[in-house]
This record gives C-alpha cells, structure tokens and sequence, in this order.
C-alpha cells in the first residue's frame, strides 16, 4: 500500500518536474539580455592557488591537524564558490552564444558554436567538480580533484573576448 | 458518457493522423524517424482495436481478444517509446562525444534502477479480483510509464543543467510522453488500490493520451524559434561592458 501511494506522489512530482523544465526551457531565451549582465569575474590564479596540490601539502605539514581541517575546510568553501561562479558563467555563454550560432556571418556563427561547445564542456565539468569539493571538506586526505578548471577557465575567458569583439565589429 | 469515452477514444487518433501528416509536410520525420514509426503503429493498433471492438459489441465474450492485442501493442507501444527518447537524447546530447560519455552511464544506471524499483513496484499492483489479461496489462502499462519517465525526468534534468538548448519538436514530444507516462503511472497505481471506478479511470487515462496528443500537434505545426539576436535585443554598449569585464577576468 506504501509503495502504490510512493509511486502516486511520484507521478505527480514527475508530471510537476516535466511541465516546469519545459516551461522553463521556453521562457529561458527571453531573459538573455538581464542574465548576461550577470556575468561575473573569477580570479583564475586565486582559484589555482586553492586547488593547489603543492599548497595543500605545505599546510597540512607546517599546521596542526584541527587547524588544518579548519583552514582547508575555508579553502574549499571559496574554492567551491569559484566554481560556481564559473558553472553561472558559462551558463550564461552558452545561451549568448546560442543567439548567434545562425548568424548569417560564418566567422560569427563558428566563434559561437566554438564558445557554446566549450562553456557547455567548462559547465559539465564545474558539475563534476563542484561534488569533489565538498567531500574534500569532509575528508581532506583525498585528493581526487584535477586543477583542469582553471585551464578550463582560461581557455573559455579568451574564447568569450574573442567572441564578444568579432560580434561587435 | 458514451458519446464523451467515444470522443476520447478516437479523436486523439485523428489528431495523431494530423499530426503524421505534419511531420511528412515539414520533412522533420527525417529527423525523428523512430517517433514518427512510434506515431504510425499507434494508428495501425488503433485501426486494428476498432476493428475488433465494433463486431464485440454484440457478443461481449470475444472482448477477451481486444485485450490481448491491446497487452501485445502496449509491449511494442513501450519499446518504441524508449527508442524515440533514445532518439531525443541522441539528437541533444549523444553527438556530443564530451557529453555522451557521461550520459550514456546516466541513462544505462538510470533504467538499471527504474527497472528493479518497477519489478519491485509492480508486484504490488497485480490483483487478484482482475482478470489475467488485465494484470498483465496494468502492469506492463505501469512498468513502461515508470520507465518512460524516469528516463524522461534524468534527460531533463540532465539537459538543463547543461543548459543544452531543446529545438520545439524534441521539447513537444517529451511534454507529450511526461503528462501521458505520469497520469498513467497515476492511474495503474489508482487502479490497485482498488477505491476509484475503472471506467473514471479510464476516462483520466484517455484525456491525458489526448492532451499529450495536442501537445504533440501544437509542436509538430509550430515553427522553429531561433534564438534572439544580439542585434535585435541587447544594445551595444553592453557587449562592450561584458568585453571590458572578460579582459579583467584573463588579466588578474
């Protein structure tokens, strides 16, 4: 009896999950004008600096175990906060991006589809990443994130100027 | 109430032959040729179950038939379901090598988990007081739903996080396929607990299959939207604002 109630508010919560993803997909186009003033800088080399293996090491050697903690647990909060300044960003590039990948220009319309490709694979890893951060909160003996992002970053920055200036033209 | 479960019945079949046509007018049938295969078999089991029910009328006995070509279609009906997803999801994502090698597990975990928690599900559902054929169906009916939707529910969730942007038809046919799939799973489950009517059941069934239906035809006719143009919306002083601000980023 349990189960057949469980999977009536399923039901429900899925139709309710369905029509507002959708819905949000149609409206979403129209607001790319105010989410692009959203943008916002992240400090690439504060951020490398943070998930830095080698700065890690120095800490936990040269600080006592609960400072430590307490000092890393600082470090990935604002490491965590980086990435999704990053994961915003790129969302945001994506859909500017999707603006002019028909433009009538091909220089314009490959730069686009250049910068859509690499936000959306910059997005894709910020979600993976974002998970590792907190468990390294929770266990900083594991090392299991890749300083990959910051390139990503760097990467997805000068691919946006680039875009921005040849759209301006 | 026999013109109205007539109505449900066979209008949305009307508009699923509306619909086909639609898709062989705007040539999208190239592109989505596994839902348009999905859209043709539901016409060919409609016709096929008419032509059964209309001479069961009279002897009420030979009803045992319908339901056993209506379980058989159901099975087919289920398969080409999740290959039109399937097909949604290649459209999207799958031709994008960076993104398919983490949605492929996605799906494959994804139907792994809902096929265990329906078996598990569905065992509830069977009762004893229904006729066999009629288990059968509810819960095929059940199991396909719940499979359909989860799998629906992830691609959506997966999409939208990504931001990855949905043409019209694909978001059409997954709306469609999400209020169809949820009021069935709804109704199965309604069913088994054995304190609704299975005709008022039936009739939710039937107007769900009818909204997703129109759904479908309101998407099928509607023209691609293209994006917004830079030009068009935002004044070029805020793409200088946003250069301004990417050059601060690569400089710190």
């Amino acid at each position: 009896m349990t189960l057949v109630w469980f999977s009536i508010i399923a039901g429900i919560l899925a139709l309710l999950c369905v029509l507002w993803t959708t819905k949000f997909r149609s409206t979403g186009t129209r607001h790319i004008d105010d989410a692009a003033t959203q943008l916002r800088p992240v400090d690439v080399n504060a951020f490398r600096n943070l998930m830095d293996h080698g700065e890690r090491e120095y800490l936990r050697t040269h600080l006592s175990s609960a400072d430590f903690r307490s000092v890393h647990r600082e470090r990935m909060l604002a490491a965590a906060d980086y990435v999704w300044c990053a994961f915003r960003n790129a969302g945001i590039l994506i859909r500017l991006a999707e603006t002019s990948l028909n433009d009538p220009d091909p220089t314009i319309a490959a730069t686009a589809s250049n910068l859509q490709e690499n936000a959306t694979r910059l997005r894709f890893h910020a979600m993976q990443t974002l998970p590792k951060i907190y468990l390294s909160i929770i266990f900083p003996g594991l090392d299991w994130m890749s300083v990959d992002l910051a390139e990503g970053f760097d990467k997805l920055n000068r691919q946006a100027v680039v875009f921005v200036c040849v759209r301006a033209q | 109430m026999v013109f109205v479960r007539l109505y449900l019945w066979i209008a949305p079949h009307l508009l699923l032959a509306l619909c086909l046509i639609g898709l062989l007018r705007n040539g999208r049938y190239k592109k989505f040729p596994i839902f348009f295969t999905y859209i043709v078999f539901e016409e060919v089991l409609f016709c096929g179950l008419l032509t059964i029910y209309l001479p069961a009328l009279r002897p009420v006995a030979s009803l045992e038939g319908y339901r056993w070509v209506l379980v058989i279609g159901t099975v087919v009906s289920a398969i080409l379901q999740l290959a039109t997803l399937y097909e949604i999801a290649n459209v999207l994502i799958l031709d994008r090598w960076y993104l398919a090698r983490a949605l492929r597990p996605l799906l494959r975990w994804t139907v792994a988990l809902l096929i265990l928690g329906t078996a598990a599900v569905s065992a509830t559902l069977s009762q004893t007081g229904m006729q066999r054929v009629m288990n059968v169906f509810e819960v095929l009916n059940f199991s396909s739903s719940v499979i359909n939707l989860g799998l629906l529910v992830a691609l959506l969730l997966f999409t939208r996080a990504l931001h990855v942007a949905w043409k019209s038809l694909p978001a059409g046919v997954v709306l469609g396929f999400g209020i169809s799939s949820s009021v069935e799973m709804v109704a199965s489950s309604l069913i088994s607990l054995g304190k609704t009517s299975y005709i008022n059941i039936d009739y939710m069934r039937m107007a769900a299959f009818h909204a997703c239906v129109l759904v479908w035809l309101v998407y099928t006719f509607r023209q691609e939207r293209s994006p917004q143009s830079i030009d068009s919306g935002i004044p070029k002083p805020d793409l200088e604002a946003w250069n301004q601000d990417l050059q601060r980023m690569i400089e710190r």
